[in-house]
């Protein structure tokens, strides 16, 4: 969390703006949907960065991005201090093997025709990472490294419980030896007594390997249990950014409070004055003026609806967007 | 709360009858529901906790799966044993239900007003001006805006929470005294979430409802359950008040999942976690079906059936 850990990856000034077109395929566009409008942070080697927010905020838009699965409208990534989008060849084919995903889903993220051993070697068979007389024996080591039987390689994916399934997911991501892994909602579709097994599983391989993990979860639970960083979006735009325990601690935008505040406890009894938002998130095609938030904002004074406020460091460490700072 | 029970399900039995052999979906489930209070059905997905909810309305999936045993006595009469006819004038009526995806619940070719008036229409036989009067006030209900005009909206007009809470009113709308809510918030995001089940809980106190939810989240239920009944391989393993049980879980599957959730309130260093996976319904087990994954399991464990014991006034377990 110390400023001297290097960073992997640099985000500036990231948007993907899509265009809504009118009926005719050429159609003129009508309309931009701001998926994503201008975020700036950095993840760090080793560290877990989590993103926050509603549904439609953005954030796997920035995953898919990250991903190159996705042209950012405007804005520049860099990995390591390499645009990602000026890379070619030889350099292109390392990026995408040192960021691999983890999907939310693993009964549609596995082909259910291959068998284990075949859907963790893919990444390998495509980019030739090592010869082929070792990726057996990697495909081995990495079963046991996620906690299957090296057995498990015979089976097809429908042989698997969930929490297996997502298991093999892990190893398959793990099998290039990235440096990030997109972590997308990974625990969420998983049974309660399993998601502790993968999460617990999913920092013991950080630590082993010295992964960084970019998270993307609507569980405040799990990202405060995972997270280093924490950013919070909203409607395209980063509203707060700063170490896991001082958001969870001291949140200051509203909306992180409402956020926060909307989660459930897990003690009974335990009662903090609960902000509950009245509403529901605006169309990102059209989004309010000034500060995006104001509409569903409790704190929100006339300043807010015209000017909208900039993301500001009010500590070295802890970014907030928000006029009241 | 002390008053008589609703709802009384004795040794409720339902078993599926497939290739694979017998499923024992729900094995032997009892438990009572009061007036004004919400009771919480707790467990992993396959436990039975849905099924139990099925079965009750007699939905459960036929003829795959059968109803072999108990009582589900609503005021004293036994719904297992009524027909057809008898039990549709109580679905919607006096047991309603909230299913989990609000997406699949409605039908996306009628219009809401249309879905919303159906139940209005059958069991108060409301027609015309009244009944549009009526389906208006219950939207206003559910806070959804302008409820005038949203009657005419088609399902795929609303949001996912505007469309759960159009659900919730077409469950409250013939004011029944049972509102059974299976995974009601799950499809939802955290702040809707948050706002539906506060709202459910204030409408349920308005109307002095029995509440039976269904959730695997034990944030819902320290918000909303009174009791809580935690369900293991189609049996309830422990049943209590909701402080006794988050405070001395009696039962080491209950203390387990305690233990392997995350906080939001506080940081936690490294979370417990329950080894293997939850049995299949096809596999019997002479003894506790939770014995392979307790940390206590003796001898006795894999070999008796726990019988259900009393701790303290409403505070059973299985172990």
């Amino acid at each position: 969390m110390s400023t001297s850990t290097p960073s992997l990856f640099q985000v500036r000034g990231l948007s993907k703006h899509y265009p809504v077109r009118g009926l005719l395929p050429f159609g003129r566009v009508k309309a931009w949907v701001k998926a994503v409008d201008g975020v700036d942070f950095s993840v760090n080697e080793g560290e877990t960065f989590s993103l926050v927010g509603e549904s439609g905020c953005g954030k796997t838009t920035t995953a898919r991005m990250l991903l190159l699965q996705e042209q950012p409208t405007s804005g520049n990534i860099y990995f390591d201090g390499d645009d990602i989008s000026q890379l070619k060849g030889k350099k292109l084919g390392q990026y995408r093997s040192s960021v691999q995903a983890v999907f939310q889903d693993p009964w549609s993220s596995l082909n259910p025709r291959k068998r284990a051993g075949a859907i963790i070697a893919e990444p390998v068979r495509i980019n030739k990472t090592f010869p082929k007389q070792e990726i057996l024996g990697r495909v081995d080591q990495l079963l046991i490294d996620v906690g299957l039987e090296p057995a498990a390689a015979n089976h097809f994916p429908h042989e698997f419980s969930g929490g297996q399934r997502q298991r093999v997911a892990i190893a398959r991501s793990l099998v290039v030896n990235p440096r990030l892994i997109v972590l997308d909602e990974p625990v969420s579709a998983l049974d309660v007594s399993i998601r502790a097994q993968i999460m617990n599983l999913l920092m013991d391989l950080q630590a082993k390997y010295g992964l960084s993990y970019f998270l993307i979860a609507h569980d405040l639970a799990t990202v405060r249990y995972m997270s280093h960083q924490v950013a919070v979006m909203y409607l395209g735009l980063m509203v707060e950014q700063a170490p896991s325990e001082l958001l969870f601690d001291q949140p200051l935008h509203p909306y992180t409070k409402a956020l926060i505040s909307a989660a459930l406890s897990v003690k009974p009894g335990v009662q903090h004055d609960r902000i509950v938002l009245s509403g529901e998130v605006p169309s990102p095609m059209d989004p309010p003026s000034g500060c995006r938030f104001h509409t569903r904002c409790q704190s929100a004074i006339a300043r807010c609806s015209v000017e909208a406020p900039r993301l500001q460091q009010l500590t070295p460490e802890h970014s907030v967007a928000c006029h009241l700072y | 709360m002390e008053s008589e029970p609703i709802i009384q399900v004795r040794e409720l039995k339902t078993h599926f009858y497939t290739k694979r052999g017998v499923g024992r979906a729900v094995d032997g489930v009892s438990f009572d529901l009061h007036r004004g209070e919400t009771l919480g059905l707790v467990g992993e997905s396959g436990c039975g906790k849905s099924m139990v909810c099925l079965s009750l309305m007699g939905l459960n999936p036929k003829p795959a799966s059968r109803v072999i045993g108990g009582q589900v006595l609503l005021h004293g009469e036994d719904l297992l044993l009524k027909s057809k006819t008898e039990i549709r004038k109580i679905r919607g009526k006096v047991i309603s239900m909230i299913l989990q995806d609000p997406m699949t619940a409605l039908n996306p070719v009628f219009t809401i007003g249309n879905q919303l008036s159906e139940p209005l229409r059958i069991h108060q036989k409301l027609s015309g001006k009244k009944l549009r009067r009526r389906a208006i006030e219950l939207l206003r209900m559910l806070n959804i805006p302008e409820p005038e005009g949203r009657l005419a909206s088609f399902p795929h007009q609303f949001s996912g929470g505007m469309l759960q809470r159009a659900v919730g009113a077409i469950a409250l709308s013939c004011n029944p005294e049972v509102i059974i809510g299976d995974e009601p918030t799950t499809s939802l995001d955290v702040t809707i979430q948050a706002a539906y089940l506060d709202l459910l809980k204030k409408l349920q106190q308005q109307f002095n409802q029995a509440n039976l939810l269904v959730t695997h989240d034990f944030g819902v239920v320290s918000r909303m359950c009174d009791r809580v009944a935690v369900m293991y391989a189609g049996k309830i393993v422990e049943l209590a008040q909701i402080q006794p049980l988050f405070d001395k879980p009696a039962h080491p599957y209950t203390e387990a999942l305690l233990r392997s959730v995350p906080m939001v309130d506080e940081k936690v260093t490294r979370l417990y976690s329950i080894d293997g996976q939850p049995p299949s319904i096809y596999e019997h087990s002479l003894g506790c079906a939770f014995a392979s994954r307790c940390s206590y399991a003796r001898d006795r464990c894999r070999s008796e059936s726990p019988p259900s014991v009393q701790l303290a006034p409403g505070h059973t377990v299985s172990c």
